[in-house]
């Protein structure tokens, strides 16, 4: 530990009081649909559909809770979206890295075109070709199933991009010794790359996390089937409007927003792990030399 | 590639072959039970809705059943999860088969442009059912150009104008004596202001930005909402038009005035039954469904709030030049046959069979013995029962003398007695333009961004310049 | 051919190996559909087959469609202005975050300031929908500057407000996120760095300045290629926020696609307008990545 050095490791002064008050306000600011959420959450039916912002409780009750796991059953969807998130997005690392590596290769000819040909892919607007991804589902037969649900977005430009940015931290001279030494590649990118570059695999592990287990367009594409819904299917269903039709039930807000903290608790569960594992700084980015 | 045609080729004779032979064998049993393979059964029938049928994947299979043994053949439900649009687009074009599929009545005439619909009239026409149990109004208003192209989900009810009577009586108001005139509603509203303390409170709410039910205001300029088409073939929008300023400039008053909620030009319908809900009150006259004045108070008495503290109650709206009411219906809701569907009999069968007594129950009240439970006469529901308020797709069924298992909740048959003055609007497929046009002028209007016959200028030069009107 | 070239591609075959499964994928659920989505594009479509080639009149056809220019131009605005601020934001939420020193305090603001990016927009946005309503808090706080004879902004429906509140919200909800990329490059700072800055007494503020942001620079860069290629991507914030009052100041080309093409059914128009979102942020990713220079570190 550097305990060392103390001097001019803080701000001081006016910076000082600025740094509260920034941190301040965006702490609040940000805080706030949090709380609403969790508070309307834990109301009850009928003052949780009462109009504006709740910050704090009339009346404590769980009822929300209950009526997204008996009445929407809710543990399904749960555990579909958990399976399939997580086995895609273990997946969706390892290709990325693998990917992210062969980019880094500075004088690997064609290199240029690799990288245009997978830039290109994050420009497609996916929402607007899902009739065509839908033909091509079927013609693969994975409507309806798991499978569909993990090979669709199983892999992105955005996590080969990002890990070949960290990768490229690592001094390429590393990798240039490891070479004479006649390592082979699967080796020099597991024991050179890889355990450097663990904070970055973390975050695109979480970062690819998010958008699978928030993903609906897909899921609305390739799932008909109730025993494959994933959770945002089900959110959706429920938060949908009866406006245009005369229809009459309503999901209680409680219950919406019940469902809402449930779906956000792993991700959280996720993202206190994957931070953890950041800040406590394995400070690998910058390599003994 | 050959042998894969020739495979191809292979497989669909020979299916079809098993379809046939099935078929063939099928016929008069309609009481087998529908389970497993249901040789008995004289075919499939494959439906695409948003709505209809179970709430979950258990009872879906109970609502497949219980249709499929009623009518006799294999009826399969597929639902998406969200985004019904979309995804009925993409199974459509991806080639997926279906014999009926629910659409809204501006998908309806979308669809028929592209040739996707099946021309049903004859079969429509040729069934009794079809043609005596659901009135001559309903099929004449999904007739276009002398054809139909689908049957029925359910009855579409109307908008009335919804009233807290609580706080009208609390005004010393007995609404049953409102002056049905922009003058009555507007004395009205400035004692609701009066006598309530709240500053957020507002009397009027309705909800501009999508150009939510206006139907009963401008009744009092005998102007019908949406696009109307006049003697030379000419669609027009009526709210657009001079005479319909008078109502417009009636908005602005009470806009300004502080008697129209503001936030009417930006929140939804949600927002606006929120704010009429018992939890709330912040509004007390809005337009709304039929449904709606019983769900509000339904709501209320299920939290344990006792009808002389929260009642909502309903009228017919201003009354027009002419001494009459307009009130906005329901566009329909259908189930259109696609023009390749496999069996466009067994469709009918079903459209037949949501157009009767028992179909009705099932589309509404649900399944016997799960959703209710008991002898004719003293049916109860059950728990489950209670938690799907009754719509299983259908809160009013079509058939035309549908007798409720269940009575209404309080409010509903005042509110379905003004069904009379109802009348839908013309089909339209570009519906949402035609509402997103008059919510931004209209606001213009009632803010006073700019004067009234500037207002309903820009309102019509930009529905003809979308493609809504002509003129 | 090139003996040369060919021997390089030989010594790396080994590398190209690892690249296959990504090729694969990408292929068939990236190029397919993107190849069947322009052929469609380029036909109308009948949805029950019967297709017909039209040539390019999709294509003309929104062109001369004024509606489409407008949605392009508030695409770029609101997606090039949330871009900028949620930037700004993201970084400034990195370098406060850097400042805190108790672990606790860290891991919980920061949290914090990510939970919004992991709500959808049917959520988010009706929040900040009722914090900006006549009632909302917005109006609350102004009233209390302000005293008892003011009224109510419906901030929602006023024009000149809307891209504001577009740009706003948009960056409140991302910023965390990119907050959290940046994190993720100060960590890798090498803390000699600091320390030998410190030594020539260096102040904090001048170590922030003359340090770290310079050390997080080409996580700077990749952030803005990232995110320019999402700017004209944009359909569940303006398809949740979006009224009629302020539809001509913040409708963008999704959401339009998605009225004109997807409710009506018009799957040709629908592709086109598609293909040239494509396009047109093919074009702007390369002058943003011209600028920035980015070629020089990576190809």
């Amino acid at each position: 530990m550097k305990k060392r050095v103390k001097i001019n490791n803080r701000l001081t002064g006016g910076w000082a009081v600025l740094f509260y008050i920034l941190t301040a306000v965006i702490f609040l600011l940000m805080f706030l649909p949090m709380w609403n959420v969790l508070v309307v959450s834990t109301s009850t039916a009928l003052d949780s559909s009462q109009s504006g912002i709740k910050l704090w409780w009339n009346s404590f009750s769980l009822e929300g809770f209950k009526y997204v796991f008996e009445v929407t059953k809710m543990a399904v969807p749960f555990l579909n979206s958990l399976f399939v998130t997580t086995l895609g997005t273990v997946i969706q690392v390892i290709l990325a890295s693998l990917a992210g590596y062969v980019l880094i290769q500075r004088d690997l000819p064609f290199r240029g075109i690799l990288s245009s040909f997978i830039m290109i892919t994050m420009m497609i607007p996916g929402d607007l070709t899902l009739i065509s991804v839908y033909q091509l589902n079927k013609q693969l037969n994975l409507l309806n199933s798991y499978q569909g649900l993990i090979l669709n977005g199983l892999i992105s430009g955005f996590s080969i991009l990002m890990m070949r940015n960290y990768f490229e931290t690592v001094p390429y001279s590393l990798a240039e010794s490891a070479r004479m030494d006649g390592a082979g590649e699967l080796k020099i990118f597991l024991r050179v790359y890889l355990p450097v570059s663990l904070p970055g695999m973390a975050t695109i592990f979480f970062m690819e996390y998010v958008a699978r287990w928030n993903s609906i367009m897909l899921p609305a594409t390739l799932i008909t089937d109730e025993s494959k819904y994933t959770l945002p299917l089900m959110l959706k269903q429920m938060i949908l409007s009866v406006d245009s039709t005369s229809g009459t039930m309503a999901v209680p807000d409680n219950a919406i927003m019940a469902a809402i903290v449930v779906s956000t608790v792993p991700l959280l569960l996720i993202y206190i792990f994957a931070q953890r594992f950041l800040l406590e700084g394995i400070q690998m980015g910058a390599v003994k030399e | 590639m050959k042998r894969k045609q020739m495979m191809k080729v292979i497989s669909t004779v020979l299916s079809a072959t098993v379809a046939l032979s099935l078929a063939g064998c099928g016929g008069g049993e309609t009481e087998q039970k529908a389970d497993g393979g249901s040789q008995e059964n004289s075919g499939t029938v494959k439906i695409m809705a948003s709505v209809t049928g179970g709430k979950d994947d258990e009872e879906m299979k109970l609502f497949e059943d219980a249709l499929s043994e009623a009518v006799g053949l294999d009826v399969e439900i597929e639902k998406p999860a969200s985004d019904y649009d979309q995804v009925l687009m993409q199974k459509l074009s991806g080639g997926e088969k279906y014999d009926l599929i629910y659409v809204s009545a501006s998908q309806y005439k979308s669809l028929i442009e592209q040739d996707a619909l099946m021309d049903i009239t004859d079969r429509v026409k040729e069934s009794e059912i079809l043609s005596n149990n659901i009135d001559a109004q309903e099929w004449e208003d999904i007739t276009i150009d002398g054809k139909v192209f689908a049957g029925f989900n359910k009855k579409e009810v109307h908008r009335v104008v919804a009233l807290n009577n609580t706080l009208l009586k609390k005004a010393g108001i007995d609404y049953k004596s409102i002056e049905p005139t922009m003058d009555g509603y507007y004395e009205v509203f400035k004692k609701l202001k009066e006598s309530n303390p709240d500053p957020d409170f507002y009397p009027f709410d309705t909800v501009l930005s999508e150009t939510w039910d206006l139907q009963p205001w401008f009744a009092a300029a005998g102007l019908k909402e949406g696009v109307v088409t006049d003697e030379n073939g000419e669609k027009y929008a009526p709210f657009a038009e001079d005479e319909a300023a008078v109502v417009w400039e009636w908005f602005k008053k009470l806009y300004d005035e502080g008697l129209m909620d503001p936030a009417a030009f930006v929140d939804k319908t949600k927002d606006m039954r929120d704010k009429m809900g018992a939890s709330s009150q912040k509004t007390a006259v809005t337009a709304d469904w039929v449904a709606w004045v019983g769900l509000h108070n339904s709501n209320a008495e299920a939290a344990g709030i006792p009808a002389e503290e929260y009642e909502i109650v309903s009228l017919p709206g201003l009354q027009t030049p002419d001494g009459d009411y307009m009130l906005g219906k329901g566009s329909a809701s259908l189930f259109a046959v696609p023009a390749n569907a496999e069996n466009p009999d067994g469709a009918i069968k079903v459209l037949e069979y949501f157009a009767t007594q028992e179909g009705g129950n099932l589309l509404s009240a649900g399944m016997e013995g799960h959703d209710y439970t008991g002898e004719e006469g003293s049916y109860e529901l059950t728990e489950t029962g209670k938690q799907h308020g009754q719509d299983h797709g259908a809160p009013f069924p079509i058939y035309k003398d549908y007798e409720p298992l269940f009575p209404y909740a309080r409010g509903v048959e005042e509110a379905l007695s003004y069904g009379e003055y109802a009348t839908i609007n013309e089909i339209i497929p570009n519906e949402t333009d035609y509402k997103e046009i008059v919510g931004k002028w209209g606001i213009k209007i009632i803010k006073g961004e700019v004067s009234t016959s500037e207002g309903l200028e820009g309102m019509r030069q930009e529905l003809v310049e979308r493609g809504v009107t002509d003129r | 051919m090139n003996g040369k070239l060919w021997q390089k591609v030989k010594r790396y075959r080994q590398i190209y190996i690892l690249m296959i499964p990504v090729l694969i994928y990408f292929l068939v659920f990236s190029y397919y559909p993107l190849i069947l989505g322009i052929v469609k594009s380029f036909q109308e479509v009948k949805l029950l087959g019967g297709s017909q080639f039209v040539g390019l009149a999709n294509y003309m056809e929104i062109f001369q469609d004024s509606q489409y220019s407008q949605a392009f131009v508030n695409s770029l605005i609101v997606g090039c202005g949330t871009f900028v601020l949620q930037f700004v934001w993201g970084l400034l939420i990195a370098v406060l975050l850097n400042e805190i020193r108790t672990k606790v305090l860290k891991s919980f603001f920061q949290t914090v300031t990510y939970i919004p990016y992991l709500l959808s927009w049917s959520v988010v946005g009706g929040l900040w929908i009722t914090i900006l309503s006549p009632t909302g808090m917005v109006n609350g706080f102004l009233e209390l500057l302000q005293g008892m004879d003011y009224s109510p902004i419906v901030f929602m429906s006023e024009e000149s407000f809307a891209r504001m509140i577009m740009i706003f919200t948009g960056a409140w909800k991302g910023a965390g996120y990119f907050a959290a990329l940046f994190m993720a490059a100060i960590v890798g700072i090498d803390g000699s760095l600091y320390e030998s800055a410190r030594m020539d007494g260096a102040t904090r503020i001048q170590q922030i300045f003359r340090i770290t942001l310079p050390m997080i620079k080409p996580t700077m860069k990749v952030v803005t290629v990232l995110s320019v290629m999402g700017v004209l991507r944009n359909f569940d914030q303006i398809f949740v926020m979006m009224n009629a009052a302020i539809s001509d100041k913040v409708k963008n080309l999704l959401v339009l696609i998605y009225e004109e093409g997807i409710i009506q059914f018009n799957v040709g128009t629908a592709t086109a307008a598609a293909t040239i979102v494509l396009i047109a942020t093919l074009i702007i990713t390369t002058i943003v990545k011209k600028l920035l220079r980015y070629e020089d570190i990576y190809d």
